[in-house]
C-alpha cells in the first residue's frame, strides 16, 4: 500500500481529522526540531518552541490550504513560535556562543574528534545571525528552495539567496579543516 | 563542503548532511512519539474547545429565552392572581377539600385556610 502523502493528510487534517494531524506531526517532528534548534541553539527551548507550534498549527489547520505544501506552512509556524519564545524569555543568543560550546566541561567525548567537531559547529552556527542560520539550515540541510524559505521567513527571495551565500562562507571560514576533509 | 555557486538553487549536500546530523538528536524518534502524544492531547483539547465555543452562545441564548419567558409569565401572573382573589378562593378551597383523599390533605387545607 502506498504511503499516504502529505497532501492527503493535510487535506484530512484541515477538515478536522485529528488522526491525520497526528500523523503529520510525527512525520515532521524531527525536521521541526532541527529547525527550532537552528533558530534557538538550545535544545530545551527548541522542544518548547515545537510544542508551542503544535498548538498553533492545530488551531490554524482549518485555514490551511491543502493545495499548498504542508512542510513550509508548518515550518513557518515553528519559526514564528521560536521567535515568540525568544522574545518571551529574552534570549539573546544570536551572537553569543552557547555555554556548552564555550565551556563544555569534563566529558568522555571531550577529546574525541566528534566532540571537537560538535564544538566547532556550535560556535560557527552561533556566530551567524538567526535568519542566516535558518536560511542555511532550511536550504542545505532540509532541502527547501529559496522561494519557499522566503515565504517561511517573510523576506524577499534575494535576501535568502544572500543569507545562504554569506552563511556558507562563514561556515567555511570557521571550519576550514572540515572543508578540506569533506571535499 | 563543496564549491558550488552559492547563489544557485543547488544545495551544498555535504554541508547540509553535516548540519542535519549536528542538529539531530539521538532521541528524535522518542521526540516524534512524544509530539504525536501532544498532538492527541491538543486535538482533544481542540475538540472540547470547539464544543465550548458552540455551547457558550447556546447557553446564553437559552438563558435569554428563559428570562424572556419568565418576564412574560411575570406579567401574566398579577391578572391571574387578581381573578383568584376576587372570586374563586372559596371554590378552589372547596375543590381541594373534596379532592383531598390523600394523607396530608387536611394539613393542606389548614395551611390554605390560614
Amino acid at each position: 500500500m502506498a504511503p499516504v502523502t502529505d497532501a492527503e493528510l493535510a487535506s484530512r487534517a484541515a477538515s478536522g481529522d485529528g488522526e491525520a494531524f497526528r500523523a503529520l506531526v510525527e512525520r515532521y517532528a524531527a525536521r521541526t526540531r532541527r529547525v527550532a534548534r537552528a533558530a534557538l541553539l538550545e535544545p530545551h527551548d527548541a522542544d518548547d518552541a515545537v510544542q508551542d507550534a503544535l498548538f498553533s498549527a492545530w488551531r490554524a489547520i482549518g485555514r490551511f490550504d491543502p493545495a499548498r505544501p504542508f512542510g513550509p506552512w508548518f515550518l513557518r509556524i515553528v519559526v514564528n513560535a521560536a521567535a515568540d519564545l525568544r522574545r518571551r524569555r529574552s534570549l539573546r543568543r544570536t551572537e553569543e556562543v552557547p555555554a556548552a560550546a564555550a565551556d563544555p566541561g569534563p566529558s568522555p567525548e571531550r577529546d574525541t574528534d566528534r566532540a571537537l567537531l560538535r564544538e566547532a559547529l556550535d560556535k560557527a552556527l552561533a556566530t551567524l545571525p538567526e535568519r542566516r542560520r535558518l536560511a542555511l539550515v532550511l536550504h542545505d540541510a532540509e532541502g527547501y528552495g529559496h522561494d519557499e524559505i522566503a515565504t517561511m521567513l517573510n523576506v524577499p527571495v534575494g535576501t535568502i539567496r544572500s543569507d545562504v551565500f554569506h552563511a556558507r562562507r562563514a561556515m567555511r571560514a570557521a571550519l576550514p579543516a572540515l572543508g578540506e576533509t569533506d571535499r | 563542503m563543496s564549491d558550488t555557486n552559492d547563489f544557485d538553487q543547488d544545495r551544498d549536500v555535504a554541508l547540509g548532511a553535516l548540519l542535519r546530523g549536528h542538529l539531530s538528536a539521538a532521541d528524535d524518534a522518542a521526540f516524534a512519539a512524544r509530539m504525536r502524544g501532544e498532538a492527541v492531547a491538543t486535538a482533544q483539547a481542540g475538540d472540547w474547545s470547539a464544543v465550548a465555543h458552540w455551547a457558550l452562545p447556546g447557553l446564553v441564548a437559552a438563558a435569554l429565552l428563559i428570562a424572556a419567558l419568565g418576564a412574560a409569565v411575570g406579567r401574566a401572573m398579577p391578572a391571574s392572581t387578581a381573578r383568584t382573589a376576587s372570586g374563586s378562593t372559596a371554590g378552589s378551597l372547596t375543590e381541594l377539600a373534596s379532592d383531598s383523599t390523600q394523607a396530608g390533605g387536611g394539613a393542606l387545607l389548614a395551611v390554605m385556610s390560614y
